[in-house]
């Protein structure tokens, strides 16, 4: 496993959205950007998509919740698929760039405040701790790692729980 | 289902509690209105289904929560199947597997009662503590909420990401 079994609280959620973070990645790993993009559902559901929606999220969780400025993010006031698509005008490269800038700034919120420090939920809703947030993080991009287990596997057969064959 | 958190000032074990309880709920909400037939059916090779993905949950929570910390399990031959209990049985239903997962939630969340989050279990690969095994179950029963996403749309359609809340 690529997370520690063993450690504080913080460490322990950070290791487990890591690994998560992981296998998002690793789900597109020898796809063609044709593939990546590919619709696998009647509901438009592709891995591109949903790395994008990832990245937006972290992003919005722990930028917009903990008043910290962010890069301009993909959501539509009037379509709520907004970062869910990826348009042909965005590559690959772009989209994966976007994920890895996102888990570097929310990794580095999460260093800097207590598990304990709250904030409006995206600056506008409801209070939310960093802990409630981590913890979400974590189920969001695990329940996404689910769905990219299903159109991987829908695409060219490829499965596999862990990047380090666990 | 009380859902009744602080949010903002929940503490370690409410948080975890929380969020492993709306994913439990998820996976029987995954279940809900459908056929014996449509739960056992899969649409992908590997043959995930929607009753396998439940039953294979509930001895994984048995597994990590029971077993980490040598306290007992329910004795049932589905145990020594590979695939731990992904394989439906002949003779599961519905009802018998939301009933097991019911039970192994229950057993679950009496250890971290009896136990605390600072408890340190074994597994086969060296000490666990309770706390990385409460998010290890977040983890993995979300991601199995994933597949049942998609399993479940690809049924009959329906899509939803928590059940309604009673309480809201």
């Amino acid at each position: 496993m690529g997370d520690q079994y063993t450690g504080s609280e913080k460490d322990i959620l950070v290791g487990m959205l890591d690994k998560n973070r992981d296998v998002m990645v690793w789900k597109l790993d020898g796809l063609t950007d044709e593939q990546m993009r590919e619709a696998a559902l009647p509901s438009g559901t592709n891995l591109l998509g949903m790395v994008k929606h990832l990245a937006a999220v972290e992003y919005g969780w722990f930028g917009l919740t903990f008043d910290i400025e962010v890069e301009p993010l993909p959501f539509d006031e009037d379509d709520e698929d907004a970062d869910l698509r990826v348009g042909a005008d965005e590559s690959t490269e772009d989209i994966l760039a976007f994920y890895a800038r996102a888990r570097a700034f929310a990794d580095n919120v999460i260093s800097e405040l207590s598990l304990d420090t709250t904030g409006k939920a995206w600056g506008r809703g409801p209070e939310r701790s960093l802990r409630w947030v981590i913890a979400h993080m974590i189920e969001e991009t695990a329940r996404h790692a689910g769905h990219a287990d299903a159109v991987r596997e829908l695409l060219d057969g490829t499965t596999g729980y862990l990047p380090s064959g666990d | 289902m009380e859902r009744r958190v602080p949010m903002a000032g929940a503490t370690e074990r409410e948080a975890l509690q929380y969020f492993l309880d709306v994913n439990r709920d998820v996976m029987v909400w995954k279940l809900d209105g459908l056929t014996e037939q449509q739960a056992r059916w899969s649409p992908v090779p590997s043959g995930t289904s929607l009753l396998g993905l439940v039953k294979h949950l509930a001895w994984v929570e048995y597994g990590w929560f029971q077993l980490s910390f040598d306290r007992p399990i329910p004795e049932d031959e589905t145990t020594e199947i590979d695939g731990f209990g992904f394989e439906p049985l002949e003779s599961d239903t519905i009802e018998s597997v939301l009933a097991l997962y019911a039970e192994a939630r229950a057993a679950s969340d009496a250890a971290v009662d009896d136990l605390g989050l600072d408890a340190v279990g074994m597994d086969e690969d060296g000490p666990v503590d309770m706390r990385w095994i409460m998010g290890h179950l977040i983890e993995e029963t979300a991601r199995h909420a994933g597949h049942a996403d998609i399993v479940r749309e690809l049924v009959d359609g329906t899509k939803g990401y928590y059940p309604p809340d009673p309480t809201s």
